[in-house]
Parts: C-alpha cells; structure tokens; sequence
C-alpha cells in the first residue's frame, strides 16, 4: 500500500511540469485565435472546442466507447496470436527463418493501403476495425516474446537439459515465463497502434456505413467542416491511448513483475 | 529420506575442440570412486568447468569416453550447481526446490514439497522463508536454495562450478562447511571446480591441478574427515595448500 502511496506522490510531482505546460499552451491557443482571428473551421478556440466537447458529450462518450472496446479487442487478438506465432517460431529455427521474412513485410505493408482489401472480405463492421487494431498491433508483441522465447539464460538452459525436460515442460516452466517480461514490453508498445489500428479502421469502415467509433466520426465531422467537435473527438482518442497505456502499464506490473526480476540471481 | 548410492566417475583421454578450433580440453584422464570428491584448480580459461560439462552432459566430448553416460542413467542422478544460483525468479523457494523433481516426474506433489522442504532444512534454510521468492532473498540464501535444488534428487553425482566463487569469505567458508558437513551425512561422488586453493582441499579427497587443458598434477589430500574449518590452521593444511599453489605456480607460467 505504502508503495503506491509514494508512487502516486512521484506520479503526480512529475506531472506538474507537463500540466503547466499543457496549461500555457492552451492559453497561447486562446490568445492567438482571438488575436490574429483565426477562422474557427481552421482552428477553433480552445473554449470553442470545450463547448463542443460538451454539447456533442453523448456521440462522443459513444464512440469512445466504440472505439475502446475494439482497442482492447485487437490488443488482446494481437497479444494472443502473436504469443502463439511466437511460440510456433521458438520451436524450429527452419520455420523461423521461412516465415518470419512474410511477417516483416507484413509490417511494412501500409495499413491504410490494406484497409480497403480487408473491408471488401470483412465487410463494414467492427469485426474489420478489430482486424486493422490487430494487425496493427501485432508486430511488436510477436517480435519481442519471439526475441523472450529464444533468449533464455545458459544457466537456466543447462538446468532443463540436466533434468532431461522436454519440448513441452521448457516451454511451459522457462520458455513462457522467461518470455513474459517481453511480452509486457511488446504490449506496451502495442497498446498505442491498437488504438491508432482501431481509429483507421474505423475511418474506411465509417465511410461505407453508420458506423460510431471515433475514427468515423472524426471522418463525418472533417467532412462537415466541424473542426471544433473533431478536435474534440482527437483529444479523446489521445486519452483512449493514455488509458490503454496506463492500464497496461498496471496490468503487466501486478501480474507479471516476478517474470521480469532477471535471472533470479 | 533415504541417499541414492554413489557412483564413480571415470573419464578416459577426454578432449573437446570448440567451432573456433581451440582444444579446450586433450587427452584428459579422470577417476573418482564413488562417494568420493575431486576438486579442479587452475587457471581461468583451462578446462576445468568444460570437463564438469562435459560428465554431466552438457557438453558434447570431441575425443574420449566418460561413464557412467548421462543419458544412460536416470535423470536426477547427477546434479549441478552453477556458479549463480541461477533460481527460477517466478517460483519461490519451495517450488524452486521442487523443479527437478517436477521435470523428472518423481513421486507425487505433496511427496515432492515434503521433499523439498526436508532438503531446504538440510542446507538451514528457514521455514519461514520458503515462500519469499528469489528477487527477496540475500546471496548467501539463493546459494542455499541452489544447493537444496541440486540435493532433492538425491543424486549419485554432485557436480560443483565455482558455487560460492560470487559470495563474502565469511559466508563462502560457511557454506564449505555446509557441503562438508552434507557431505559426511549423505556421502555422495562430487566434482568441485574451485580457483580457492583451501575450498579444494577442504571438500576434494584429490586435487587436480589444469595446466593448458590437462591434469598437469594431482594432490593426494590425507586429511582426515570430516574436514571443517578448524583444519585450515594445522600443518597438514599448510602444507597441503603449498604444494597446491606451487602446481598452480606452475600452470600458470
């Protein structure tokens, strides 16, 4: 208890320099829109974006909601397939070496160019806007349980080979412990493409239907020229990445902090 | 609890060249009677952890034989303990202790906690501590708990790599004393690899000095068991521990 006491303490010290700045920059805005007279469909005031944050609270509560269910949908899809493929990879060093090559050049690919194609076999819906956040997201977490699987300690190797384990129990006892603590990394990395994965998803699929994540809408309000409300919705979905993280952050710090303590030496 | 028996060792014309073409070990011969221990002095970079992975299996021979084979006897009749202690740090003591008798499916879970809290005592480990975890644990007690894990098999072979090189003189000298006292409880064959010249005598009924990937010389220790720390001052040990650094002089020209 004491020890999330202190750290919501050094929490919030830290995060007073980064709120005064927020807050100065938000009083520039203000200043400067009224100053110089900006348009408000080019840049809305500060005020004007608040308002609209207000008025449109529901849509926007929605779609946040949407578009949070499909985040952690993907990341959890991403998380499973990709410990799976990275298990599979672990095993043999031919099938590692045959595909591996096909999943970088999957993640080279463009989302947004693959977006369409997936839309054509998926259909518009949130089974598409999950498989853009997975596909998205499922890159690091592969790579780096993949790099955990393989890196295991010789002293801990040369105990399992001891003992004669085989394939099965290493990898259950030493492989996926081992690999947990890559895992949290690869899923704090993840968190923020799912959620970017998710928003461009829900962009295409938007345009063919009703669709209400925060993607689409920010795609109908750009083109209505509600720059105030798709501001509000982009700041909303920079908080749906800031609770991901943090969540995550929680999760894999209360499950997972003995696999990430070393060789135990 | 009952001790496994012993097993000799013998190791004949054991050579091992690496990929890089280095001959890290050539033409080594080796004998230790069962229940009996030989430490292997000399310096850094000699053979002396690749012959004891070599007897446990770990590493292939290029040249030579060495029996029993490991992966003719049963698994659990050798045991090694590393130079770390080198613990799962997601299991805590008990079930750390409990990991070779899960990977070689002996006997049933609550016979292998029993077990593994019945060596944990025997290496002075506290009953209140078998549940912390090794990220809370001192050296000296992960060293334990390492030995406790390599002893729950009750294996015939102990095999030994520099286990307290990485611990305080004091706690060294009372882990010696541990094995030592172990040692005359539950006689078992043992291979120590040491650089300290009072561990090798303490603990080896021989001692084998490297010299270049050889046996350059062997030292009878005479010394009469059980050997604890109060030898080290009498004139058996010091003389003893002469004619081991004049080899070690020796091979280190």
């Amino acid at each position: 208890m004491s020890r999330t006491r202190i750290s919501w303490t050094q929490l919030a010290f830290e995060a007073l320099p980064a709120a005064a700045v927020a807050a100065a920059v938000i009083a520039f805005w203000q200043f400067a829109v009224g100053y110089w007279e900006v348009p408000a469909y080019l840049l809305p005031s500060p005020v004007r974006v608040a308002t609209a944050l207000w008025e449109k609270r529901d849509a926007l509560l929605h779609a946040f909601w949407v578009t949070a269910r499909a985040s952690v949908a993907g990341l959890a899809a991403a998380a499973i397939v990709g410990t799976l493929l990275a298990i599979v990879f672990s095993q043999s060093r031919v099938i590692r070496t045959a595909l591996y090559p096909y999943v970088v050049f999957l993640q080279t690919v463009p989302i947004v160019a693959v977006a369409p194609l997936l839309i054509t076999w998926s259909g518009y819906g949130q089974r598409t806007v999950i498989l853009v956040s997975t596909i998205i997201a499922l890159f690091p977490i592969l790579s780096n349980v993949t790099a955990g699987l393989l890196a295991l300690d010789r002293n801990h190797r040369d105990l399992f080979r001891l003992y004669r384990a085989g394939r099965w129990p290493t990898l259950v006892r030493l492989r996926l412990p081992t690999a947990m603590g890559h895992l949290a990394l690869g899923l704090r990395i993840s968190c923020g493409l799912a959620v970017i994965g998710a928003i461009v998803g829900e962009f295409f699929v938007g345009r063919g239907s009703d669709f209400p994540g925060l993607g689409a809408v920010m795609d109908r309000w750009l083109a209505m020229g509600k720059t105030d409300a798709l501001i509000a919705a982009v700041l909303l979905s920079s908080l749906l990445g800031l609770v991901m993280f943090a969540a995550v952050n929680l999760l894999t710090d209360r499950l997972l902090h003995r696999y990430v303590q070393g060789t135990g030496d | 609890m009952t001790t496994s028996s012993a097993a000799p060792i013998s190791c004949r014309d054991v050579g091992v060249r690496f990929a890089d073409g280095r001959d890290v070990l050539a033409g080594v011969d080796l004998d230790v009677p069962a229940g009996r221990s030989v430490a292997l002095v000399g310096p850094s970079g000699c053979g002396k952890t690749t012959l004891l992975r070599c007897i446990a299996g770990l590493q292939p021979l290029s040249a030579g034989t060495i029996e029993p084979r490991p992966e003719t006897v049963p698994a659990g009749t050798m045991a090694y303990v590393f130079q770390e202690p080198a613990l799962l740090p997601w299991l805590d003591a008990v079930h750390n202790v409990m990991l070779p008798l899960d990977l070689v499916g002996r006997g049933a879970p609550p016979e292998r906690r029993a077990l593994a809290e019945h060596w944990l005592a025997e290496v002075g480990f506290g009953a209140g501590d078998l549940g912390k975890y090794p990220g809370e644990l001192s050296g000296g007690m992960k060293m334990r708990v390492s030995l406790a894990r390599a002893l729950v098999t009750e294996p015939a072979i102990l095999l030994l790599d520099e286990p307290f090189a990485a611990l305080d003189d004091l706690l060294r000298s009372r882990l010696t004393e541990l094995l030592l006292t172990l040692h005359a409880r539950h006689p078992r064959t043992m291979v120590l690899v040491t650089h300290n010249i009072a561990e090798a005598i303490l603990v080896g009924d021989e001692v084998c000095v490297f010299d270049g990937g050889r046996i350059g010389s062997r030292v009878a220790v005479d010394l009469p068991a059980p050997r604890l720390a109060q030898a080290r001052g009498g004139a058996a040990f010091g003389r003893l521990y002469g004619v081991v650094s004049d080899a070690l002089t020796e091979a280190a020209r």
